[in-house]
């Protein structure tokens, strides 16, 4: 089930939520989705943020570490402007100390040269056209195909050459296992995988399946001076972390992910490959785990198993990293639906955020987070450098 | 050895991928088994435990290579190809994570059952394992099709039952197990 965005401030906190949500950058809204079955009088509550204690961990030592405020200032304002700025004042764009890494074009739309990108799903004629109320209530009370499928109307008609028209049923992407008895087998059409964003849209993408005509509203994301602060903070932290890494012999690789906007408490890890012998406990996958542990949830409530990443680890956060994450440690954050992506160093070579390949752009994911590349000088003499050859 | 008897040797391996992610559907995980084979002999067997570890990251392929670097035995030094000359048998197509992972310690070879079109890592995705141009790390190949109808089966059998985020439909004589399984879309073979 989804909710329109605007219901999200009705919610209140629990920690044994009945609904998730996630942030869709794509679909510019936010999802709520209830995570058991609801009873008549039930509150509807989520999670609204995570715990402050932590476990302890073998993979990093030390980090926990919260700094309040940053010792150096590696990436101190290079003008006093930003730092004199009233919090909730806009911050000029031009002076933004960071850039986006842009993977889609910037209406969001993925039609080049007039090709619609598709994806298969599963769809099924309807024998009697007077089945089709009972077919969409089924629908809309099972949720079948939703999210995925919510750009897309249910029902497709085509005309059929000894007239009248046929009607047939847009399912799920994934193979259906819950279906109406009495439907013939259900087969697999292409279908657009975004909304139609103007009417030229409609028309080239309708010709493949029925979709909704959603024009893109011109979103400008604005920042404010205290975000910009905020911002800094986080890169000046996963700077002295990764200092601190190289000064104890590990690669100067480090992640910080705040547990909210405007607040400076966290987790961040270094990498460890040297002093674990491991290849694989990269900083990103050093502190995935970090949070995953600080969120464990008491003994009591483990009879209440979630599925798969119900309760993602980065749902609607930001991540702070020196290095552009590997493609193990993209897709890692991927899985994790992290909102936001720093990175100070862009890996050309072997990077998952833009460099080598661009995870959350691909064909097929289905989450998309956005990347920020730090460009305002920080002063390290070279004390980051790593191995352009080595997955960060 | 001909092919046909190479495929019944491959195929035998993944049998025992398969109870691994049995395991994984009876502990109410997404059902993804896997075990790593070196010298004709199991070194490690896994299966996804993301919903027990509360981390989305905590795929088969990852417990296994962690439980493989934790055994000096298996691992007595660490090279560039910690898993040269080992061969991996997982019931899904390992994810863009895991193959990125795979790619990292130096596997030799992959055999999966059915391919992941979300996040698939060898192939339907990205190939990461082998068309991705890696500066270092060498490219291992992955071969599809291996117990095929068998995970695709594990994975409905999870999906009928634990579907929580929706609304059970009203009467559970309407969850029907569909067993006819699509052909896959792309050649089974890959590199
Ligand atoms: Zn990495």
């Amino acid at each position: 089930m989804a909710l329109a965005l605007g219901l999200g401030s009705i919610f209140n906190h629990s920690s044994h939520p009945n609904v998730t949500y996630s942030i869709d950058a794509e679909a510019e809204c936010i999802r709520f989705t209830t995570s058991r079955n609801i009873l008549e009088g039930d509150e509807l509550c989520i999670f609204y943020s995570h715990n402050l204690w932590f476990e302890d961990n073998d993979v990093s030592n030390e980090s926990f570490q919260n700094h309040e405020t940053p010792i150096s200032n590696d990436v101190a304002s290079p003008d006093s402007t930003e730092d004199d700025g009233i919090s909730t004042d806009l911050f000029p764009d031009d002076l933004l100390p960071f850039e986006s890494f842009k993977y889609l074009r910037d209406d969001g739309e993925e039609l080049s040269n007039g090709v619609v990108a598709t994806v298969d799903a599963w769809v099924v004629d309807i024998p009697e056209p007077r089945e089709t109320t009972t077919l969409l209530e089924f629908i809309r009370q099972t949720g079948l195909g939703m999210p995925d499928l919510q750009h897309l109307k249910r029902v497709r008609k085509t005309s059929l050459e000894e007239g009248g028209f046929k009607s047939t049923l847009l399912l799920s992407l994934e193979h259906p296992t819950v279906l109406p008895p009495n439907l013939p087998e259900p087969y697999i059409s292409p279908v657009p995988t975004s909304p139609a964003r103007n009417l030229e849209e409609v028309v080239l993408k309708s010709t493949i399946w029925p979709t909704v005509y959603q024009p893109r509203r011109v979103e400008k994301i604005t920042w404010t001076y205290g975000r910009i602060r905020w911002i800094r903070a986080g890169i000046q932290r996963v700077v002295d972390e990764a200092r601190r890494a190289k000064e104890m012999g590990e690669i100067p690789i480090a992640s910080y992910v705040p547990d909210e906007w405007e607040t400076v408490s966290g987790l961040a890890a270094r990498d460890t490959r040297n002093s674990t012998n491991h290849p694989l406990r990269h900083s990103v996958m050093n502190l995935l785990r970090q949070v995953s542990n600080a969120q464990h949830s008491p003994p009591e409530s483990s009879d209440n198993m979630t599925r798969n990443g119900q309760r993602y680890l980065l749902t609607s956060r930001t991540l702070f990293t020196t290095h552009e994450p590997c493609i193990m440690c993209s897709m890692a954050l991927l899985h994790s639906r992290v909102k936001d992506v720093f990175y100070i160093y862009p890996m050309n070579q072997t990077g998952g955020c833009g460099g080598l390949s661009c995870v959350p752009g691909l064909d097929g994911v289905n989450h998309r987070f956005s990347i920020w590349k730090w460009t305002s000088p920080v002063d390290l003499k070279d004390a980051l450098e790593v191995d352009p050859q080595l997955d960060a | 050895m001909d092919v046909d008897d190479e495929d019944a040797i491959h195929q035998a391996w993944m049998d025992q991928a398969l109870i691994m992610a049995e395991e994984a559907l009876k502990a109410r995980e997404v059902p993804v088994g896997c075990i790593f084979v070196r010298d004709g002999q199991v070194i490690a067997r896994a299966r996804n435990r993301t919903n027990e570890l509360k981390n989305a990251t905590r795929h088969a392929e990852l417990e296994a290579i962690d439980e493989i670097m934790a055994n000096p035995i298996l691992t007595p030094v660490v090279t560039s190809q910690i898993l040269a000359g080992t061969t991996l048998y997982v019931t899904v197509e390992p994810c863009m994570m895991c193959a990125s992972a795979l790619r990292q310690v130096g596997i030799e070879r992959v055999f999966f059952g059915c391919e992941n079109d979300r996040f698939g890592g060898c192939g339907s995705v990205l190939g990461v394992n082998s068309s991705l141009p890696h500066p270092v790390h060498r490219p291992f190949v992955a071969k599809a099709g291996y117990r095929r109808e068998e995970a695709i089966m594990l994975l409905r059998r999870f999906y009928i039952t634990e579907n929580t985020n929706a609304p059970q439909p009203k009467s559970k004589a309407t969850r029907v197990l569909k067993t006819e399984i699509a052909p896959p879309k792309r050649p089974a073979s890959r590199t």
